[in-house]
């Protein structure tokens, strides 16, 4: 069984029949919408948010059909499915969490990409630098991430050398034994006089499906993020590549809403984080809120159904800004659902 | 200047024709230059930007073309380029559009000039030069006419009256009096050089079925030696003829075509320059800006829509003036596919009746075209090139109160279109289906006549053998299966070798 039947496999066992398979599909995709996010939560799928976001419809009924063919599952009509017995008894005997461990979808899907291309384009250009080689097209032509890396470059002032060789540590250090297969990424990256394989030439060298290919190499870039995370002293360039954007966000934020962001982040929702930090509902709301303000990115779609954000913004548009007037109009939303529609209003008019 | 071209683009002399326009360009001059493929054209106004003290402002007709031009400007640590185009999301456009002054080459297309915001902040700027890129596109007689060109020259008032330098690699005489009439460039300085690329035997090869024509490939790329490039008209049988080069053994082979991203597009050209890959099956979007010296073979699996652009991908093949070979497969009614391709790229009489119908039922429609696209596309069945046509039409079209009834004018256009892209399909048939030399006939097709004596000329010439290709031993990369190493290789290459 492919490592994304095995995927597949589990999130159908996890919805219990409760869902289409195609809540999957939108899980794997990461679509933004309330109900994909909500099924994130209830099911307990947070990590494979988004870890697929290229997975097409017509790839996922194929993953269905084989499913279906091997009595997996048994297929209840309407994209409905259930397990078999013997589907039962192939996920029984992974007490371990399925396959690609490392997979953290719903922390990092705003963040794996940033991650790799940025590190694709680091290790070119420090590769060209040791090699005194000033003539090469980068890889990235994303304007930001040029920017960023002149500016990462000149901050690290130190030798080429000796930049290359903690670069060189660093990378050898979080790869060595991991339960991944280091060559996933490692194949990807272009030096001076070694271009880096594309997605699909990679998965053709490593003789797998190249939706297999992309599935591990996301595993494998979740896994650097959280090491990073966990151990950041250890990784000093590496964990330059995160500070970044997120860190001007970050410092803008009070101390105590920086650590209701983490626990956000870890998949936490407001009932759990009032009991771990024994603060009052309103409290967590005010950094939920702040939260919105500052990071333009933030969904409120969980706390706030898109169609009461709809009421909310018509009527505050209308000139009505005062929150008891929005709540007479509105009343299905309550003053918290209301503050965070106007301050995503807010951080939304100021990009 | 050659230090210039030294210290810049670390070129030790100039190719022929360079100098002349580079110095017809710094004079000042309005200046068309017609240089064949490969002799470094971009170079004509790249070197002389360095030199003058303003903006250059580029128009050229495929976006991939400019998003090339600026990475090889990057290649050489030039970072003040950018490419303007329809790619840009609004927010980037915006940010572009405030910064515009920061750049020294502005690459853009025509659309763009007519956009007021983009026009405004032009005007605010000193442009020094106005390089039309491909500037055959602005004559109706030219094989790839495009009515947005026709703009450029009422825009020049606006740009300060910028000398003008006009790039071409072949034109007829015809289309070359129509660039001139049309930029308004009477007195400029023609520097005008053969189409012929003495050094690229020129080999048809005639097969009787698609079986055939694959297996004939497969043998071919066997034998031959070197990098070489396969095109075809179509990136389905491009992917077929990769996998079936793959299972024959041919392993350092990859596809290229418009649908990658841009990471990918980059991966494969430069594994392609650093001799990782040896072969390429192509779309026509390789090759621009691609410069690989050593490109020993360009073969064309599917029949070129005209001798221009198949001159200009076979004038990719040795540009270091070494033996190299230009071969062409050809099965029977393999003329079927681009007269078919150019059906759809154009917009027939029945679908222009169903136009004039839709726009003339109710003429508020015509005024608002951008709302009916959908329907549209599906009442007249237009492809995405004939819409682009129609659309840009529309946009002329409006901007002089004109009505839906001026669509006969389009009509009219696109007849005279289809007429010459037939006749130019049926002069590929004729140069493939010709028993006499094959250079003469495309020299003679651009008005040239043979002036020398080339010793592997073409089939008819010397008989069906190949032209000797020589390849120099290429350093192969080894292919580690450890990581590490790799990882030591990117990294730690040079060092290690310092230490020793």
């Amino acid at each position: 069984m492919s490592v994304i039947q095995k995927l597949v496999l589990f999130c159908l066992k996890s919805i219990e029949n409760q869902r289409t398979a195609y809540a999957i599909l939108h899980l794997l995709n990461g679509k933004k919408s309330s109900q994909t996010i909500q099924d994130a939560h209830l099911f307990h799928l947070k990590r494979y948010f988004h870890v697929l976001p290229h997975l097409a419809r017509e790839e996922f009924n194929q993953i269905l059909d084989d499913l279906l063919e091997e009595n997996y599952v048994t297929c209840l009509g309407e994209g409905s499915y259930r397990m078999t017995e013997k589907g039962d008894m192939y996920l029984q005997e992974y007490d371990e969490p399925i396959i690609p461990r490392y997979l953290n979808g719903w922390s990092y899907n705003r963040m794996d990409k940033l991650f790799w291309e940025r590190l694709s384009l680091m290790v070119q250009v420090i590769s060209n630098l040791v090699a005194y080689n000033g003539r090469y097209l980068p890889i990235q032509n994303n304007k930001p991430h040029l920017d960023w890396l002149k500016n990462f470059i000149q901050r690290n002032r130190i030798n080429r050398h000796e930049l290359a060789t903690q670069l060189f540590k660093e990378l050898q250090h979080i790869l060595t034994n991991k339960k991944i297969d280091p060559l996933i990424l490692i194949l990807r990256l272009t030096g001076s006089n070694r271009i880096g394989l594309t997605q699909q030439q990679a998965a053709e060298q490593l003789q797998m499906s190249v939706l297999t290919y992309q599935l591990h190499f996301i595993n494998v870039i979740h896994m650097i993020l959280t090491e990073v995370k966990e151990n950041n002293t250890s990784y000093p360039l590496l964990e330059q590549i995160l500070e970044t954007e997120e860190k001007n966000e970050w410092l803008q934020l009070t101390q105590s809403t920086r650590k209701t962001a983490i626990y956000l982040n870890q998949g936490y929702d407001i009932e759990d984080i009032i009991k771990i930090r024994k603060l009052k509902q309103g409290t967590i709301e005010d950094h939920i809120v702040e939260l919105a303000i500052v990071d333009s990115s933030f969904n409120i779609d969980i706390y706030v159904p898109p169609e009461v954000q709809r009421n909310i913004i018509k009527t505050s548009t209308n000139g009505i800004k005062q929150l008891k007037y929005i709540r007479q109009l509105v009343p299905e939303a309550s003053y918290f659902q209301i503050r965070l529609v106007l301050a995503k209003q807010k951080s939304a008019v100021s990009v | 200047m050659k230090q210039l071209l030294r210290e810049k683009f670390g070129y030790t002399s100039f190719r022929d024709g360079q100098e002349e326009t580079i110095k017809a360009v710094v004079a000042g001059k309005h200046t068309l230059a017609m240089l064949p493929t490969g002799s470094g054209k971009s170079l004509c106004y790249q070197l002389p930007t360095f030199m003058l003290p303003g903006t250059t402002l580029i128009i050229s007709p495929l976006l991939s073309l400019m998003q090339d031009q600026v990475d090889q400007l990057l290649l050489i640590g030039e970072k003040r380029a950018i490419a303007f185009n329809s790619f840009l999301n609004y927010q980037k456009k915006m940010y572009a559009l405030k910064n515009l002054h920061q750049y020294k080459f502005i690459f853009t297309s025509p659309e763009m000039l007519q956009s007021k915001l983009f026009m405004e902040k032009l005007s605010e700027l000193n442009i020094t030069l106005l390089v039309v890129d491909e500037a055959h596109c602005i004559s109706q007689w030219g094989h790839d006419f495009r009515p947005d060109y026709l703009a450029i020259g009422s825009v020049m008032k606006e740009l300060g009256h910028p000398p003008i330098l006009a790039l071409t690699a072949t034109a007829t005489d015809k289309v070359k009096q129509d660039i001139k009439k049309s930029l308004n460039m009477q007195n400029s300085m023609d520097i005008l050089y053969s189409v012929d690329r003495p050094n690229i035997s020129l080999h048809v090869e005639k097969v009787e079925s698609y079986q055939e024509k694959i297996d004939v490939l497969i043998k071919k790329i066997r034998a031959l030696h070197g990098p070489g490039i396969i095109y075809f008209s179509s990136k389905k049988t491009a992917e077929v003829c990769a996998q079936s080069l793959k299972e024959n053994g041919i392993k350092r082979v990859s596809i290229y075509h418009g649908g990658l991203n841009h990471e990918e597009r980059i991966l494969i050209q430069q594994q392609y320059i650093h001799n990782q890959l040896d072969v390429i099956c192509a779309t026509s979007a390789f090759g621009m800006g691609i410069n690989k010296e050593n490109i020993r073979y360009v073969i064309h699996f599917h029949m070129p829509m005209n001798m221009e652009s198949y001159l200009q991908e076979i004038g990719r093949a040795g540009r270091d003036g070494k033996p190299s070979l230009a071969l062409l497969l050809y099965a029977p009614f393999d003329e079927q596919l681009p007269m078919q391709l150019v059906e759809s790229e154009l917009i027939n009489d029945s679908q222009m009746e169903n136009l004039k119908r839709f726009f003339l039922t109710d003429s508020l429609r015509w005024w608002e075209l951008e709302k009916y696209e959908e329907d549209i596309t599906v009442i007249a069945n237009l492809s995405e090139t004939s819409m682009r046509i129609l659309k840009d039409f529309h946009r002329h079209a409006i901007l002089d109160y004109k009505e839906a009834t001026s669509l006969d004018e389009l009509k009219v256009i696109m007849n005279k279109q289809f007429q010459l892209k037939l006749e130019a399909i049926q002069t590929v048939y004729q140069y493939i289906h010709s028993s006499t030399c094959r250079r003469e006939k495309i020299l003679h097709y651009f008005g040239e006549l043979p002036t020398i004596n080339i010793g592997d000329c073409c089939d008819h010439c010397n008989g069906s053998n190949y032209p000797d290709l020589q390849t120099e031993e290429l350093e192969i990369i080894p292919l580690y299966e450890n990581w590490e190493e790799i990882l030591k290789d990117i990294l730690l290459s040079e060092t290690s070798k310092n230490e020793e």
